[in-house]
Protein backbone atom coordinates (compact mmCIF):
# COMPACT_ATOMS: atom_id res chain seq x y z
CA UNK A 1 0.00 0.00 0.00
CA UNK A 2 1.58 3.02 -0.98
CA UNK A 3 -0.52 5.49 1.74
CA UNK A 4 2.13 6.13 4.27
CA UNK A 5 -1.07 6.09 6.83
CA UNK A 6 -2.54 3.34 5.78
CA UNK A 7 0.55 1.63 6.73
CA UNK A 8 -0.31 2.33 10.61
CA UNK A 9 -2.91 -0.05 10.26
CA UNK A 10 -0.08 -3.11 10.70
CA UNK A 11 1.26 -1.89 13.96
CA UNK A 12 -2.35 -1.62 14.99
CA UNK A 13 -2.82 -5.13 14.40
CA UNK A 14 -0.11 -5.82 15.95
CA UNK A 15 -0.64 -5.05 18.72
CA UNK A 16 -4.46 -6.02 18.73
CA UNK A 17 -3.21 -9.85 18.50
CA UNK A 18 -0.57 -9.95 20.67
CA UNK A 19 -2.71 -8.50 23.00
CA UNK A 20 -5.57 -10.45 22.66
CA UNK A 21 -2.79 -13.90 22.06
CA UNK A 22 -1.47 -13.10 25.64
CA UNK A 23 -4.81 -13.23 27.12
CA UNK A 24 -5.68 -16.55 25.02
CA UNK A 25 -2.05 -18.31 26.06
CA UNK A 26 -2.89 -17.64 30.12
CA UNK A 27 -6.10 -19.05 29.92
CA UNK A 28 -6.57 -22.43 31.26
CA UNK A 29 -7.29 -23.59 27.83
CA UNK A 30 -6.87 -21.47 24.82
CA UNK A 31 -9.08 -19.13 24.23
CA UNK A 32 -9.91 -18.11 20.90
CA UNK A 33 -12.54 -16.52 21.32
CA UNK A 34 -9.99 -13.96 22.56
CA UNK A 35 -8.60 -13.82 18.80
CA UNK A 36 -11.80 -13.73 17.12
CA UNK A 37 -12.54 -10.67 18.50
CA UNK A 38 -8.89 -8.96 17.99
CA UNK A 39 -10.26 -10.20 14.39
CA UNK A 40 -13.65 -8.12 14.23
CA UNK A 41 -12.11 -5.38 15.63
CA UNK A 42 -8.94 -5.51 13.29
CA UNK A 43 -11.69 -5.69 10.31
CA UNK A 44 -13.60 -2.57 11.52
CA UNK A 45 -10.36 -0.40 12.46
CA UNK A 46 -9.60 -1.27 8.78
CA UNK A 47 -12.67 0.22 7.02
CA UNK A 48 -12.68 3.27 9.40
CA UNK A 49 -9.04 3.63 8.32
CA UNK A 50 -10.23 3.01 4.50
CA UNK A 51 -12.81 5.17 5.01
CA UNK A 52 -11.63 8.14 6.04
CA UNK A 53 -7.88 7.82 3.69
CA UNK A 54 -9.58 7.04 0.90
CA UNK A 55 -13.03 8.42 0.68
CA UNK A 56 -12.23 11.73 2.56
CA UNK A 57 -8.19 12.71 2.14
CA UNK A 58 -8.70 16.00 2.59
CA UNK A 59 -9.47 14.93 6.59
CA UNK A 60 -7.13 14.66 9.43
CA UNK A 61 -5.68 11.01 9.15
CA UNK A 62 -3.99 10.66 12.50
CA UNK A 63 -7.57 11.16 14.47
CA UNK A 64 -8.58 7.45 12.91
CA UNK A 65 -4.83 5.99 14.32
CA UNK A 66 -5.41 7.17 18.00
CA UNK A 67 -9.05 6.18 18.40
CA UNK A 68 -8.66 2.47 17.30
CA UNK A 69 -5.23 2.11 19.24
CA UNK A 70 -7.52 3.24 22.67
CA UNK A 71 -9.96 1.25 22.35
CA UNK A 72 -8.00 -1.63 21.35
CA UNK A 73 -6.34 -1.59 24.58
CA UNK A 74 -9.03 -0.71 26.85
CA UNK A 75 -11.24 -4.06 25.15
CA UNK A 76 -8.00 -6.56 25.94
CA UNK A 77 -7.91 -5.27 29.96
CA UNK A 78 -11.83 -5.38 30.03
CA UNK A 79 -11.54 -9.20 28.55
CA UNK A 80 -8.82 -9.65 31.29
CA UNK A 81 -11.39 -8.59 33.59
CA UNK A 82 -14.42 -10.00 32.33
CA UNK A 83 -15.13 -11.49 29.03
CA UNK A 84 -18.96 -10.89 28.96
CA UNK A 85 -18.44 -7.31 29.54
CA UNK A 86 -15.74 -7.28 27.04
CA UNK A 87 -18.33 -8.33 24.42
CA UNK A 88 -20.53 -5.60 25.21
CA UNK A 89 -17.77 -3.25 25.31
CA UNK A 90 -16.86 -4.46 21.48
CA UNK A 91 -20.48 -4.06 20.50
CA UNK A 92 -19.84 -0.19 22.03
CA UNK A 93 -16.79 -0.26 19.98
CA UNK A 94 -18.74 -1.20 16.42
CA UNK A 95 -21.61 1.25 17.14
CA UNK A 96 -19.55 4.68 18.32
CA UNK A 97 -16.92 3.35 15.12
CA UNK A 98 -20.39 3.27 13.01
CA UNK A 99 -21.83 6.45 14.29
CA UNK A 100 -18.61 7.95 13.73
CA UNK A 101 -18.13 7.01 9.97
CA UNK A 102 -21.67 7.59 9.36
CA UNK A 103 -20.91 11.18 10.63
CA UNK A 104 -18.04 11.90 7.93
CA UNK A 105 -20.20 10.04 5.06
CA UNK A 106 -23.42 11.56 5.49
CA UNK A 107 -23.06 14.78 7.91
CA UNK A 108 -23.49 18.13 5.61
CA UNK A 109 -21.45 21.03 5.81
CA UNK A 110 -21.82 22.12 9.64
CA UNK A 111 -22.00 25.55 9.35
CA UNK A 112 -25.79 25.29 8.88
CA UNK A 113 -26.17 23.81 12.05
CA UNK A 114 -24.91 26.93 13.93
CA UNK A 115 -28.66 28.49 13.35
CA UNK A 116 -30.27 25.99 15.55
CA UNK A 117 -29.28 27.38 18.95
CA UNK A 118 -32.84 26.57 21.08
CA UNK A 119 -33.06 23.56 20.40
CA UNK A 120 -29.36 23.08 21.29
CA UNK A 121 -30.33 25.13 24.46
CA UNK A 122 -33.51 23.20 25.15
CA UNK A 123 -31.20 20.12 24.88
CA UNK A 124 -28.63 20.69 27.08
CA UNK A 125 -31.44 21.76 29.63
CA UNK A 126 -33.26 18.81 29.44
CA UNK A 127 -30.58 15.70 29.77
CA UNK A 128 -28.96 18.30 32.34
CA UNK A 129 -32.16 18.01 34.83
CA UNK A 130 -33.63 15.20 33.92
CA UNK A 131 -31.33 12.81 35.84
CA UNK A 132 -31.91 14.84 39.37
CA UNK A 133 -35.45 14.13 38.83
CA UNK A 134 -35.61 10.68 37.46
CA UNK A 135 -32.49 9.26 38.16
CA UNK A 136 -30.92 6.72 40.27
CA UNK A 137 -27.77 6.60 42.86
CA UNK A 138 -24.81 4.60 41.46
CA UNK A 139 -21.50 4.90 43.62
CA UNK A 140 -22.56 7.97 45.16
CA UNK A 141 -23.75 10.36 42.24
CA UNK A 142 -27.44 10.13 41.36
CA UNK A 143 -26.79 10.44 37.22
CA UNK A 144 -28.18 7.65 35.85
CA UNK A 145 -31.66 7.18 34.23
CA UNK A 146 -33.15 3.26 33.45
CA UNK A 147 -35.65 3.68 31.63
CA UNK A 148 -36.52 0.10 31.95
CA UNK A 149 -35.09 -1.28 28.61
CA UNK A 150 -31.98 1.04 28.72
CA UNK A 151 -29.98 2.55 31.30
CA UNK A 152 -27.66 6.43 30.07
CA UNK A 153 -25.92 8.98 32.15
CA UNK A 154 -28.13 11.61 30.48
CA UNK A 155 -25.20 13.94 31.46
CA UNK A 156 -23.39 12.39 28.73
CA UNK A 157 -25.43 13.84 25.45
CA UNK A 158 -26.05 17.05 27.65
CA UNK A 159 -22.26 17.58 27.35
CA UNK A 160 -23.06 17.31 23.40
CA UNK A 161 -25.58 19.89 23.48
CA UNK A 162 -23.56 21.86 25.75
CA UNK A 163 -20.89 22.08 24.03
CA UNK A 164 -23.07 23.16 20.50
CA UNK A 165 -25.48 25.28 22.43
CA UNK A 166 -21.79 27.22 23.15
CA UNK A 167 -20.64 27.48 20.25
CA UNK A 168 -23.92 28.74 18.59
CA UNK A 169 -23.99 31.34 21.52
CA UNK A 170 -20.61 32.06 21.46
CA UNK A 171 -19.83 32.86 18.22
CA UNK A 172 -21.42 36.19 17.43
CA UNK A 173 -20.01 37.29 20.68
CA UNK A 174 -19.66 41.21 20.90
CA UNK A 175 -20.24 42.62 24.32
CA UNK A 176 -20.47 41.73 27.91
CA UNK A 177 -24.36 41.34 27.48
CA UNK A 178 -23.81 38.38 24.86
CA UNK A 179 -22.00 36.74 27.22
CA UNK A 180 -25.22 36.80 29.92
CA UNK A 181 -27.46 34.02 28.15
CA UNK A 182 -24.52 31.69 27.92
CA UNK A 183 -23.37 32.48 31.11
CA UNK A 184 -26.65 31.33 33.30
CA UNK A 185 -26.96 28.35 30.64
CA UNK A 186 -23.26 27.28 32.10
CA UNK A 187 -24.19 27.89 35.57
CA UNK A 188 -27.63 26.00 35.25
CA UNK A 189 -25.97 23.22 33.80
CA UNK A 190 -23.38 22.87 36.13
CA UNK A 191 -25.42 23.28 39.26
CA UNK A 192 -27.45 20.52 38.35
CA UNK A 193 -24.32 18.67 38.75
CA UNK A 194 -23.55 19.79 41.90
CA UNK A 195 -27.08 18.42 42.92
CA UNK A 196 -26.79 14.97 41.00
CA UNK A 197 -23.46 15.06 43.14
CA UNK A 198 -21.56 14.25 39.80
CA UNK A 199 -18.40 16.35 40.52
CA UNK A 200 -16.71 15.26 37.71
CA UNK A 201 -18.71 16.36 35.10
CA UNK A 202 -19.01 19.41 36.99
CA UNK A 203 -15.81 20.24 36.68
CA UNK A 204 -15.37 19.20 33.01
CA UNK A 205 -18.36 21.43 32.17
CA UNK A 206 -17.35 24.30 33.96
CA UNK A 207 -13.78 23.77 31.83
CA UNK A 208 -15.30 23.40 28.72
CA UNK A 209 -16.99 26.36 29.17
CA UNK A 210 -14.31 28.35 29.88
CA UNK A 211 -12.15 26.90 27.40
CA UNK A 212 -15.16 27.90 25.20
CA UNK A 213 -15.39 31.52 26.14
CA UNK A 214 -11.64 32.34 26.53
CA UNK A 215 -11.53 30.94 22.73
CA UNK A 216 -14.48 33.02 21.30
CA UNK A 217 -13.50 36.22 23.45
CA UNK A 218 -10.04 35.72 23.38
CA UNK A 219 -9.82 38.04 26.43
CA UNK A 220 -7.85 37.26 29.52
CA UNK A 221 -10.15 39.31 31.68
CA UNK A 222 -13.00 37.13 30.49
CA UNK A 223 -10.21 34.31 31.09
CA UNK A 224 -9.63 34.99 34.83
CA UNK A 225 -13.15 36.07 35.64
CA UNK A 226 -14.11 32.76 34.55
CA UNK A 227 -11.98 31.18 36.63
CA UNK A 228 -12.54 33.50 39.24
CA UNK A 229 -16.18 32.04 39.05
CA UNK A 230 -15.07 28.66 39.22
CA UNK A 231 -13.57 28.63 42.23
CA UNK A 232 -15.72 30.41 43.86
CA UNK A 233 -18.43 28.10 42.94
CA UNK A 234 -16.00 25.26 43.68
CA UNK A 235 -15.46 27.22 47.30
CA UNK A 236 -19.02 27.23 47.90
CA UNK A 237 -20.28 24.13 47.14
CA UNK A 238 -17.58 23.15 49.64
CA UNK A 239 -18.70 24.84 52.40
CA UNK A 240 -22.34 23.89 51.68
CA UNK A 241 -22.13 20.07 50.67
CA UNK A 242 -20.15 17.83 52.99
CA UNK A 243 -19.64 14.98 50.29
CA UNK A 244 -17.64 17.39 48.75
CA UNK A 245 -15.82 18.20 51.81
CA UNK A 246 -15.29 14.48 52.07
CA UNK A 247 -13.90 13.78 48.80
CA UNK A 248 -10.95 16.92 50.02
CA UNK A 249 -10.43 14.89 52.91
CA UNK A 250 -9.48 11.91 51.76
CA UNK A 251 -7.49 13.11 49.01
CA UNK A 252 -5.02 15.15 51.52
CA UNK A 253 -4.99 12.15 54.14
CA UNK A 254 -5.57 9.19 52.28
CA UNK A 255 -3.77 6.46 53.94
CA UNK A 256 -5.99 7.44 57.02
CA UNK A 257 -9.11 6.17 56.07
CA UNK A 258 -7.59 3.28 53.78
CA UNK A 259 -10.24 0.99 54.97
CA UNK A 260 -13.31 3.32 54.63
CA UNK A 261 -13.60 6.10 52.44
CA UNK A 262 -10.08 6.21 50.66
CA UNK A 263 -10.41 2.53 50.15
CA UNK A 264 -10.79 2.78 46.62
CA UNK A 265 -7.80 5.06 46.60
CA UNK A 266 -5.37 3.28 48.20
CA UNK A 267 -6.69 -0.07 46.35
CA UNK A 268 -5.32 1.61 43.49
CA UNK A 269 -2.25 3.36 44.36
CA UNK A 270 -1.13 -0.18 45.80
CA UNK A 271 -1.75 -1.94 42.40
CA UNK A 272 -0.27 0.88 40.57
CA UNK A 273 2.89 0.64 43.18
CA UNK A 274 2.89 -2.91 42.14
CA UNK A 275 2.91 -2.56 38.89
CA UNK A 276 6.41 -1.34 38.61
CA UNK A 277 7.94 0.01 34.89
CA UNK A 278 6.74 -3.17 33.03
CA UNK A 279 4.12 -4.14 35.20
CA UNK A 280 3.08 -7.76 36.28
CA UNK A 281 2.02 -9.11 32.78
CA UNK A 282 -1.67 -8.97 31.30
CA UNK A 283 -3.13 -11.58 33.39
CA UNK A 284 -0.84 -11.69 36.10
CA UNK A 285 -1.85 -8.86 38.84
CA UNK A 286 -4.75 -8.98 41.37
CA UNK A 287 -7.07 -6.22 39.97
CA UNK A 288 -9.85 -8.03 41.71
CA UNK A 289 -8.80 -5.56 44.85
CA UNK A 290 -9.76 -2.47 42.77
CA UNK A 291 -13.19 -1.04 43.31
CA UNK A 292 -14.71 -0.35 39.89
CA UNK A 293 -12.16 -1.30 37.83
CA UNK A 294 -14.07 -1.78 34.83
CA UNK A 295 -14.57 1.86 33.89
CA UNK A 296 -13.09 4.83 36.40
CA UNK A 297 -10.57 2.68 37.20
CA UNK A 298 -9.24 1.27 34.70
CA UNK A 299 -6.15 3.09 34.72
CA UNK A 300 -4.96 1.54 37.72
CA UNK A 301 -5.64 -1.80 36.44
CA UNK A 302 -3.10 -0.84 33.02
CA UNK A 303 -0.36 0.51 35.12
CA UNK A 304 -0.60 -2.63 37.54
CA UNK A 305 -0.38 -5.08 34.47
CA UNK A 306 1.71 -3.44 31.88
CA UNK A 307 4.03 -1.06 33.66
CA UNK A 308 4.06 2.81 33.68
CA UNK A 309 5.97 2.79 30.47
CA UNK A 310 2.59 1.40 28.45
CA UNK A 311 0.71 3.80 30.43
CA UNK A 312 2.89 7.09 29.47
CA UNK A 313 2.90 5.63 26.00
CA UNK A 314 -1.31 6.04 26.51
CA UNK A 315 -0.91 9.60 27.72
CA UNK A 316 1.29 10.33 24.57
CA UNK A 317 -1.62 9.36 22.01
CA UNK A 318 -4.60 11.33 24.36
CA UNK A 319 -2.00 14.22 24.18
CA UNK A 320 -1.65 14.10 20.47
CA UNK A 321 -4.96 13.09 19.91
CA UNK A 322 -5.94 16.54 21.93
CA UNK A 323 -3.39 18.28 19.81
CA UNK A 324 -4.74 16.91 16.42
CA UNK A 325 -7.66 18.52 17.60
CA UNK A 326 -6.85 21.48 18.35
CA UNK A 327 -5.21 21.58 14.97
CA UNK A 328 -8.21 21.28 13.48
CA UNK A 329 -9.94 23.57 15.50
CA UNK A 330 -7.29 26.03 13.92
CA UNK A 331 -7.84 25.42 10.92
CA UNK A 332 -11.76 25.79 10.58
CA UNK A 333 -13.15 28.45 8.64
CA UNK A 334 -15.76 29.28 10.63
CA UNK A 335 -15.86 30.53 14.32
CA UNK A 336 -18.86 28.13 14.88
CA UNK A 337 -16.61 24.95 13.69
CA UNK A 338 -13.93 26.32 15.20
CA UNK A 339 -15.39 26.95 18.77
CA UNK A 340 -17.32 23.28 18.23
CA UNK A 341 -13.70 21.72 18.02
CA UNK A 342 -12.05 23.65 21.11
CA UNK A 343 -15.21 22.80 22.94
CA UNK A 344 -15.01 18.72 22.08
CA UNK A 345 -11.53 18.79 22.78
CA UNK A 346 -11.52 19.97 26.03
CA UNK A 347 -14.16 17.86 26.40
CA UNK A 348 -11.93 14.73 26.31
CA UNK A 349 -8.53 15.97 27.40
CA UNK A 350 -10.41 17.04 30.67
CA UNK A 351 -11.95 13.93 31.44
CA UNK A 352 -8.68 12.11 31.12
CA UNK A 353 -6.73 14.39 33.43
CA UNK A 354 -9.50 14.16 35.80
CA UNK A 355 -9.57 10.28 36.13
CA UNK A 356 -6.14 9.76 35.94
CA UNK A 357 -5.26 13.00 38.08
CA UNK A 358 -7.75 11.53 40.55
CA UNK A 359 -6.36 7.87 40.32
CA UNK A 360 -3.24 9.07 40.93
CA UNK A 361 -4.50 10.78 44.02
CA UNK A 362 -3.23 14.31 42.46
CA UNK A 363 -6.86 16.13 42.62
CA UNK A 364 -9.64 15.09 44.36
CA UNK A 365 -11.21 11.99 43.23
CA UNK A 366 -14.80 12.10 40.87
CA UNK A 367 -15.80 9.30 39.05
CA UNK A 368 -15.90 9.44 35.38
CA UNK A 369 -15.02 7.35 32.78
CA UNK A 370 -11.76 7.41 30.83
CA UNK A 371 -12.64 8.01 27.41
CA UNK A 372 -12.71 5.23 24.65
CA UNK A 373 -10.82 3.11 27.06
CA UNK A 374 -13.41 2.79 30.10
CA UNK A 375 -16.12 0.33 30.08
CA UNK A 376 -19.40 2.40 29.44
CA UNK A 377 -21.66 2.44 26.15
CA UNK A 378 -22.62 6.26 26.86
CA UNK A 379 -19.24 7.68 27.17
CA UNK A 380 -18.44 5.83 24.66
CA UNK A 381 -20.93 7.16 22.33
CA UNK A 382 -20.20 10.81 22.92
CA UNK A 383 -16.47 10.28 22.29
CA UNK A 384 -16.69 8.69 19.19
CA UNK A 385 -19.44 11.36 18.06
CA UNK A 386 -17.21 14.08 19.22
CA UNK A 387 -14.32 12.77 17.04
CA UNK A 388 -16.72 12.52 14.25
CA UNK A 389 -17.48 16.05 14.46
CA UNK A 390 -14.10 17.26 14.73
CA UNK A 391 -12.91 14.74 11.84
CA UNK A 392 -15.79 16.63 9.74
CA UNK A 393 -14.27 20.05 10.45
CA UNK A 394 -10.83 18.79 10.14
CA UNK A 395 -12.03 18.42 6.02
CA UNK A 396 -12.30 21.91 6.24
CA UNK A 397 -8.95 23.17 6.38
CA UNK B 1 11.49 -15.52 38.19
CA UNK B 2 9.33 -18.13 36.88
CA UNK B 3 8.59 -19.14 32.91
CA UNK B 4 5.08 -17.12 33.01
CA UNK B 5 6.76 -14.31 34.43
CA UNK B 6 9.56 -13.94 31.49
CA UNK B 7 6.41 -14.86 28.67
CA UNK B 8 4.69 -12.00 30.10
CA UNK B 9 7.11 -9.35 30.25
CA UNK B 10 8.16 -10.77 26.80
CA UNK B 11 4.58 -9.35 26.03
CA UNK B 12 4.82 -6.07 27.38
CA UNK B 13 7.95 -5.62 25.95
CA UNK B 14 6.36 -6.10 22.87
CA UNK B 15 3.64 -4.08 23.76
CA UNK B 16 5.46 -1.15 24.31
CA UNK B 17 7.47 -1.57 21.60
CA UNK B 18 4.50 -1.59 19.07
CA UNK B 19 2.68 1.49 21.19
CA UNK B 20 5.94 3.87 20.98
CA UNK B 21 6.50 2.55 17.40
CA UNK B 22 3.23 4.57 16.30
CA UNK B 23 3.64 7.33 18.70
CA UNK B 24 7.00 7.93 16.61
CA UNK B 25 5.73 7.12 13.75
CA UNK B 26 2.81 9.44 13.93
CA UNK B 27 5.10 12.06 15.35
CA UNK B 28 7.39 11.38 11.77
CA UNK B 29 3.68 11.90 9.65
CA UNK B 30 2.83 14.78 11.71
CA UNK B 31 6.34 16.56 10.96
CA UNK B 32 6.21 15.72 7.36
CA UNK B 33 2.60 17.15 7.07
CA UNK B 34 4.33 20.74 8.64
CA UNK B 35 6.73 20.85 6.66
CA UNK B 36 4.65 20.55 3.09
CA UNK B 37 3.03 23.80 3.09
CA UNK B 38 6.25 25.33 2.80
CA UNK B 39 7.38 23.10 -0.51
CA UNK B 40 3.90 23.99 -1.72
CA UNK B 41 5.03 27.15 -3.22
CA UNK B 42 7.49 25.52 -5.64
CA UNK B 43 5.76 22.63 -6.33
CA UNK B 44 4.19 23.92 -9.92
CA UNK B 45 1.56 21.81 -11.32
CA UNK B 46 2.19 21.60 -14.97
CA UNK B 47 -0.49 20.32 -17.74
CA UNK B 48 0.40 19.88 -21.20
CA UNK B 49 -2.69 20.06 -23.86
CA UNK B 50 -2.46 17.47 -25.76
CA UNK B 51 -5.78 17.80 -27.80
CA UNK B 52 -7.92 20.73 -27.68
CA UNK B 53 -11.42 19.02 -29.02
CA UNK B 54 -13.50 21.98 -29.46
CA UNK B 55 -12.16 24.19 -27.32
CA UNK B 56 -10.73 26.92 -30.10
CA UNK B 57 -8.82 28.95 -27.49
CA UNK B 58 -6.73 26.50 -26.29
CA UNK B 59 -3.50 25.35 -28.41
CA UNK B 60 -2.22 22.23 -28.38
CA UNK B 61 0.88 21.70 -27.00
CA UNK B 62 0.72 24.75 -24.87
CA UNK B 63 1.57 24.24 -21.10
CA UNK B 64 -0.50 25.63 -18.19
CA UNK B 65 0.76 26.20 -14.36
CA UNK B 66 -1.29 25.55 -11.79
CA UNK B 67 -0.09 26.82 -8.46
CA UNK B 68 -3.87 27.43 -6.66
CA UNK B 69 -7.13 26.63 -7.12
CA UNK B 70 -8.14 26.66 -11.09
CA UNK B 71 -11.85 25.50 -12.50
CA UNK B 72 -12.76 24.25 -15.48
CA UNK B 73 -16.05 25.05 -17.56
CA UNK B 74 -17.79 26.49 -19.69
CA UNK B 75 -18.84 29.58 -17.59
CA UNK B 76 -16.69 32.60 -17.49
CA UNK B 77 -15.66 33.21 -14.49
CA UNK B 78 -13.88 29.68 -14.49
CA UNK B 79 -10.36 30.48 -14.63
CA UNK B 80 -9.98 28.08 -17.39
CA UNK B 81 -12.98 28.65 -20.05
CA UNK B 82 -13.71 25.79 -22.12
CA UNK B 83 -15.86 26.13 -25.23
CA UNK B 84 -16.81 22.69 -26.01
CA UNK B 85 -20.44 22.13 -25.89
CA UNK B 86 -19.97 18.98 -23.85
CA UNK B 87 -18.81 20.65 -21.05
CA UNK B 88 -20.50 21.90 -18.16
CA UNK B 89 -20.76 25.05 -16.59
CA UNK B 90 -18.49 24.10 -13.96
CA UNK B 91 -17.12 20.97 -15.02
CA UNK B 92 -13.80 20.23 -13.04
CA UNK B 93 -10.82 21.62 -10.64
CA UNK B 94 -7.75 21.20 -10.06
CA UNK B 95 -6.97 22.52 -6.42
CA UNK B 96 -3.37 22.39 -4.12
CA UNK B 97 -3.62 20.21 -0.61
CA UNK B 98 -1.05 19.14 1.44
CA UNK B 99 1.96 20.09 -1.63
CA UNK B 100 -0.08 17.58 -3.77
CA UNK B 101 -2.83 18.31 -6.13
CA UNK B 102 -6.64 17.29 -5.63
CA UNK B 103 -8.59 17.07 -8.85
CA UNK B 104 -12.69 16.81 -8.51
CA UNK B 105 -15.24 16.61 -11.04
CA UNK B 106 -17.89 19.47 -9.95
CA UNK B 107 -20.92 16.70 -10.87
CA UNK B 108 -20.51 17.78 -14.13
CA UNK B 109 -23.39 16.28 -17.20
CA UNK B 110 -20.83 14.18 -19.13
CA UNK B 111 -17.77 13.74 -16.65
CA UNK B 112 -14.08 14.12 -16.37
CA UNK B 113 -11.78 11.15 -17.69
CA UNK B 114 -8.85 10.43 -15.25
CA UNK B 115 -6.36 7.76 -17.34
CA UNK B 116 -9.89 6.73 -19.16
CA UNK B 117 -12.01 6.11 -15.91
CA UNK B 118 -14.49 8.34 -14.65
CA UNK B 119 -13.78 10.30 -11.60
CA UNK B 120 -15.89 9.51 -9.15
CA UNK B 121 -14.18 11.38 -5.68
CA UNK B 122 -11.69 13.71 -5.27
CA UNK B 123 -8.53 12.13 -6.56
CA UNK B 124 -4.62 13.16 -6.25
CA UNK B 125 -3.20 13.89 -9.62
CA UNK B 126 -0.03 12.19 -10.35
CA UNK B 127 2.87 12.61 -12.70
CA UNK B 128 1.87 11.65 -16.33
CA UNK B 129 -2.08 11.18 -15.45
CA UNK B 130 -4.28 11.71 -18.63
CA UNK B 131 -7.22 14.37 -17.89
CA UNK B 132 -10.23 14.17 -20.60
CA UNK B 133 -13.41 16.19 -21.05
CA UNK B 134 -14.60 15.42 -24.00
CA UNK B 135 -12.01 15.57 -26.83
CA UNK B 136 -9.91 17.98 -24.88
CA UNK B 137 -7.27 15.61 -23.23
CA UNK B 138 -4.85 17.38 -20.86
CA UNK B 139 -1.51 15.49 -19.56
CA UNK B 140 -0.02 16.02 -15.72
CA UNK B 141 3.83 17.14 -15.22
CA UNK B 142 5.26 18.00 -12.01
CA UNK B 143 8.25 20.07 -12.15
Amino acid sequence: MKDAKIRMLIPIFLLTFAMFFNIAVFQPVFDIGALIMAAVMCVLIAYAHFVVNKFFSSGDKFLVTFMSVLPVIGIAVLYRLNPDIAIKQVLWFIIGMSVYIALVIILPDLKRFAKLKYLYLAGTVVFMAMATFIGETRFGAKNWVDLGFISFQPSEFGKIFFVFYLASSLKNFSTLKSLLEPGIIVLVSIGFMVLQRDLGSAMIFSFIAIAMIFAATSKVKYLLASFGVGALGALMSYVLFPHIRRRVMIWLKPWEYAANESYQIVQGLYAMASGGLFGQGLGNGSPEYIPVRESDYIFAVIVEELGMIFSFGILIIYFLLFYRNIRSALKARSTFTSLLAVGFSVMIAMQVIVIIGGVLNMIPLTGITLPLISYGGTSMLTVFFSLGIIQKISEEA
Amino acid sequence: MDIQRIISLAFTGFFVIILFFIIIRSLILMSKDMSAPQEERENILKLTVLEIGENRNLRKGATMSISEETTFGRKNDNTVVLTDPYASGYHFRIFPHEGRYVIEDNKSTNGTLLNGDRLEMKTYLKKDDMIRVGNLKLKVKVS
